[in-house]
């Protein structure tokens, strides 16, 4: 799936890769709680399967070249106590950090609002520039509606009709 | 060049100590005539655009400055003498006959501006093609710019350097005022310097104002438009400000709406919407739909399945996710037999053949894994009664249409 636009590229992997690592995620919290079938709490368990979902789907979206999975990737490292490799990538973007942004917020106000609660909802969106940030949302959302899909498949298969 | 400039500077401050003014300057002119003739007889400046880019690279060319500044110390230091020989700086800018020009002019030699913008842009139009363009394309552009700008100016060059004192302070504003007036040399050869550690599109070099535009002709501005499409950076639109701040203001603007388009598209429904702000909301909503889609989701998944027996789940989705519900069934006796011996080779390896399965259609894929283990699991189907290919490697994944 190419993307028209050469300018920004927002390419996402097909679904079979996104199928792969949510399944690869799904196993793994299966082999880490082999005794717990049935946690008590099955809020637990659908928090649990939902950051499998995340994580899987960062990992399936180019992994740390982009910049809102490697925040998400970080942030479930962090809640794991792990740490996450980042390879080098070269910078072909480059975006003005987060001081300078406070500076300009004169800029648009109507955009900035917007640009503001987009950042609230996009992981990573803290230290970006709007432009940068659109970029990301796009890309965020192409691989939101790819695990979406991924998903709903999953359930349609597993559900006992 | 910054760094060239630089050691100009320092070159031509040295003589200072060395040659009190004892002279008054006879005229700008005559001293400029010598030390263009000086310049000459160095063997020149490369002053050809080839060697604009030869010249950065080049060390040996390091050493003109030097004996520049040697000849240049013979000069009785003189703040005018200081600011025609920070304008020498620039000849990597352009031609050194687009110089001479300017040292005409503001010699006092009077040129229409027209015939002046016309020659400049002749000479930089043939060096469009180079690499190292940026600093001609500026000087053109700065032109232009200061035409139009100056075609909106009143006159009066009093007020002109206040306005000049005030943009060198700031750096390099893009408010043009043509200037005359000897007292503005010292701020332009403050100006010069910067100019070499000014950021590229943003700024437009003061070396500009000292031209004396004194008609200004709409011909300047077509001239600028006519030029646009040969430069890279962002240029002052007829009739907006040119304020740096502006320019890259719009350039950011752009950027936004572009990317706005792009999402226009990605997120359904929103091709008649219009505006930045409804637009916007759109996206966030769709965003936060999709994120309670997946939570919704996920927690289907843990309600259908309580009891996570992985394997069986996995194979199960494998095959849901090849095929969309109706041939699920066939797919579940097929692959009930395989399942205890696939969940016992340790399934998770990432392999792509099942994974290929999942591209929504039922075409077959090549099976790149279970390379020791394939003969065995097309032997499985063939208790099942499946037909297997021997060649083909889906053999196990079949799917009947």
């Amino acid at each position: 799936m190419a993307s028209a636009d050469k300018l920004i590229n927002t390419d996402v992997p097909e679904k079979d890769v996104f199928a792969l690592h949510f399944l690869q995620s799904l196993s793994n919290l299966r082999t880490q709680n082999p005794l717990l079938n049935s946690p008590d709490k099955s809020i637990d368990r659908v928090k649990k399967i939902k950051n499998a979902a995340y994580v899987s789907m960062a990992r399936a979206a180019g992994g740390t070249s982009r910049l809102w999975s490697r925040a998400l990737l970080r942030r479930a490292a962090k809640d794991d106590n792990k740490s996450v490799r980042f390879s080098r990538r070269k910078r072909k973007v480059t975006w003005k950090i987060s001081s300078k942004r406070r500076r300009s917020n004169q800029r648009a106000p109507v955009v900035e609002e917007a640009a503001e609660r987009l950042r609230n909802l996009v992981p990573g969106g803290g230290g970006m520039e709007t432009s940068k940030l659109m970029e990301e949302t796009a890309h965020y959302i192409k691989c939101l509606s790819m695990q979406v899909k991924v998903m709903q498949c999953l359930v349609d298969g597993l559900s006992p009709n | 060049m910054d760094e060239f400039a630089a050691k100009k500077k320092d070159l031509v401050n040295t003589p200072v100590d060395l040659y009190p003014p004892e002279n008054p300057m006879s005229g700008p002119s005559q001293m400029m005539d010598s030390f263009r003739e000086t310049l000459w007889n160095d063997g020149g400046f490369n002053v050809h655009t080839d060697a604009d880019t030869s010249f950065r690279g080049n060390n040996n060319i390091d050493h003109r400055p030097l004996e520049m500044g040697w000849n240049m110390a013979q000069f009785p230091a003189d703040s005018g003498f200081i600011e025609r020989a920070a304008k020498f700086s620039f000849f990597g800018c352009g031609s050194f006959s687009e110089m001479m020009m300017n040292q005409q002019s503001s010699l006092g030699v009077p040129e229409s501006t027209g015939l002046f913008l016309q020659d400049t842009q002749i000479s930089s139009g043939s060096k469009l093609d180079n690499g190292s363009l940026k600093d001609a394309s500026k000087l053109v552009k700065d032109r232009s710019i200061n035409a139009s700008e100056d075609s909106q100016s009143s006159g009066g060059n009093g007020h002109d350097d206040a306005k000049c004192g005030d943009t060198s302070s700031k750096g390099f504003n893009c408010k043009k005022r043509k200037r005359i007036g000897k007292d503005s040399e010292t701020n332009q050869s403050h100006r010069v310097e910067q100019c070499g550690e000014e950021q590229e599109n943003k700024k437009q070099k003061e070396e500009q104002s000292p031209n004396s535009n004194a008609n200004k002709t709409n011909s300047e501005k077509q001239a600028s438009d006519s030029l646009k499409d040969g430069y890279i950076h962002m240029r002052a639109r007829r009739g907006q400000a040119t304020n740096s701040h502006s320019l890259a203001e719009r350039v950011r603007r752009e950027k936004i709406s572009e990317r706005m388009k792009f999402l226009q598209d990605l997120v359904p429904g929103c091709d008649k919407v219009t505006g930045k702000a409804v637009m916007l909301d759109e996206i966030i909503n769709y965003v936060q739909s999709l994120q309670c889609q997946i939570e919704f989701l996920s927690m289907k998944l843990s309600a259908v399945n309580p009891v996570l027996d992985f394997n069986l789940e996995s194979l199960l989705a494998k095959d849901a996710l090849q095929s969309s519900a109706p041939t699920f069934p066939q797919n579940m006796s097929m692959l009930y037999p395989p399942l205890s011996y696939l969940s016992q080779t340790g399934f998770m390896q990432p392999n792509l053949s099942s994974m290929t399965l999942l591209n929504g259609g039922l075409k077959r894929q090549e099976i790149h894994g279970y390379e020791s283990d394939h003969h065995n699991v097309v032997h499985m189907n063939n208790e099942t009664g499946t037909a297997p290919d021997h060649e083909d490697a889906t053999a196990d994944m079949k799917v009947e249409p």
